[in-house]
């Protein structure tokens, strides 16, 4: 039901992107796309501050970084850090935890204009996270053969994982972007201590989720060089 | 402030959109699990038989079915008519359990027969949601069974979890035809 909300979102956005950019070229002929200029975008991920509301236990910062290396191509790296701290009447549980991302985006808007920055991405991501977590206390009901209380012991998680991007990036304001992205993950393997499945594993999001489709929020800065 | 208008910025992320975009976030968030329903993980079995001129195994409905773990004086299913499918809770507690199985005798005039079986599994704990709480999984590793009544059983999917799978598929020695 979500997937294919936010599927009609994207879907929308990009209709309104295209029937725009049609009548704008109509108005405007460009014969020449203006050459790269060298630039890093900075940017926070603030859909984690919408999200911490919602789940005040879970805490996730991430910052990014691309730039445009080939015309329309932009490299992107993204990492952050994140944390589980949950004591609840019948359990206790804590993660500490990092990811990165690694990978890149195409515009396929092309630049029409000289000082035109929007753009509309597809993209592409190699990702890792890792985490530790414990347990050091926590209930399970078990109305037919009696419940129990047990422990995990602190132990290390890995994950690598696979993220498809598409959305758009708008300058609001010179050199201030603001972003909407839509992404789905596709876990490739994890190790370590399986023995407990992480509850939120940092960039990905919930640890039994198999392919999570999450919209993501940024405020980015670009920088000149 | 602004040296250039993008006609982009009248529509990316259009205001509304983003808001729609907000509450489809915090939806997206929000759990929908009942707790009720994923508080406990059971072991689902099918009965079954073969029937020679069927590659698959074939649907079978039980009468007078009894089960009950060994060890609890609880009965989960007591002489249960027209049964195919069952659920059974597994221990939390140790990493294998048995339950015993009452099924009619194939041997026609003979009373039922109680067959044993035996779950041999690792217990994986998982935190659902921060209201629902811990709830465990399994992964089974072995079966074992007397026969009586049970002619053979097969784990079809050993992995235990808060789907809707079938986990085991048991073929009595008894066939509809016996009922």
């Amino acid at each position: 039901m979500n997937i294919s909300r936010y599927s009609l979102l994207f879907l929308l956005t990009i209709a309104n992107i295209s029937a725009h950019a049609l009548t704008s070229e109509n108005a405007d002929t460009l014969v020449r796309e203006p050459a790269v200029v060298p630039f890093v975008r900075l940017g926070v991920d603030v859909s984690s501050i919408a999200r911490s509301l919602v789940e005040p236990e879970v805490q996730q910062f991430e910052l990014s970084i691309d730039s445009e290396l080939i015309r329309n191509w932009f490299f992107t790296l993204e990492g952050g850090i994140s944390r589980v701290n949950s004591q609840q009447e019948d359990f206790t549980y804590n993660s500490q935890g990092y990811f990165f991302k690694a990978g890149a985006d195409y515009n396929l808007l092309g630049r029409p204009h000289a000082l035109q920055n929007d753009l509309v991405i597809l993209g592409l991501r190699y990702a890792y996270g890792g985490l530790s977590h414990e347990a050091p206390e926590f209930f399970i009901a078990n109305p037919y053969w009696g419940d129990t209380t047990d422990e995990l012991a602190p132990g290390n998680y890995h994950q690598q994982w696979i993220e498809f991007v598409g959305g758009v990036k708008t300058e609001l304001f010179k050199n201030l972007f603001l972003s909407w992205t839509l992404r789905t993950r596709v876990r490739l393997n994890d190790w370590g201590n399986t023995e407990l499945e992480p509850y939120y594993i940092g960039g990905f999001g919930h640890g039994r989720r198999k392919a999570p489709l999450v919209v993501q929020y940024s405020v980015l800065y670009r920088f000149g060089l | 402030m602004k040296l250039y208008t993008s006609p982009f910025n009248s529509l990316l992320p259009h205001p509304a959109m983003l808001i729609v975009g907000l509450i489809l976030l915090m939806h997206s968030c929000l759990n929908e699990e009942v707790c009720e329903d994923v508080a406990t993980v059971p072991v689902r079995i099918g009965f079954y038989q073969m029937e020679a001129e069927e590659e698959d195994p074939q649907i079978l409905a039980i009468d007078s079915l009894t089960v009950f773990g060994v060890g609890n004086d609880s009965i989960i299913y007591q002489n249960r008519f027209n049964v195919s499918r069952i659920e059974l809770p597994l221990n939390s507690a140790i990493d294998s359990c048995a339950f015993v199985f009452v099924l009619p005798s194939h041997e026609p005039g003979l009373l039922p027969a109680a067959d044993t079986v035996w779950f041999h599994y690792r217990i994986l704990p998982n935190l659902i949601s921060m209201e629902c709480g811990f709830v465990s999984f399994y992964e089974l590793n072995t079966i074992t069974h007397t026969r009586y009544n049970i002619d053979s059983l097969s784990i079809e999917t050993p992995s235990i979890t808060n789907t809707q799978d079938e986990h085991i598929k048991i073929f009595p020695f008894i066939s509809a035809d016996d009922r």
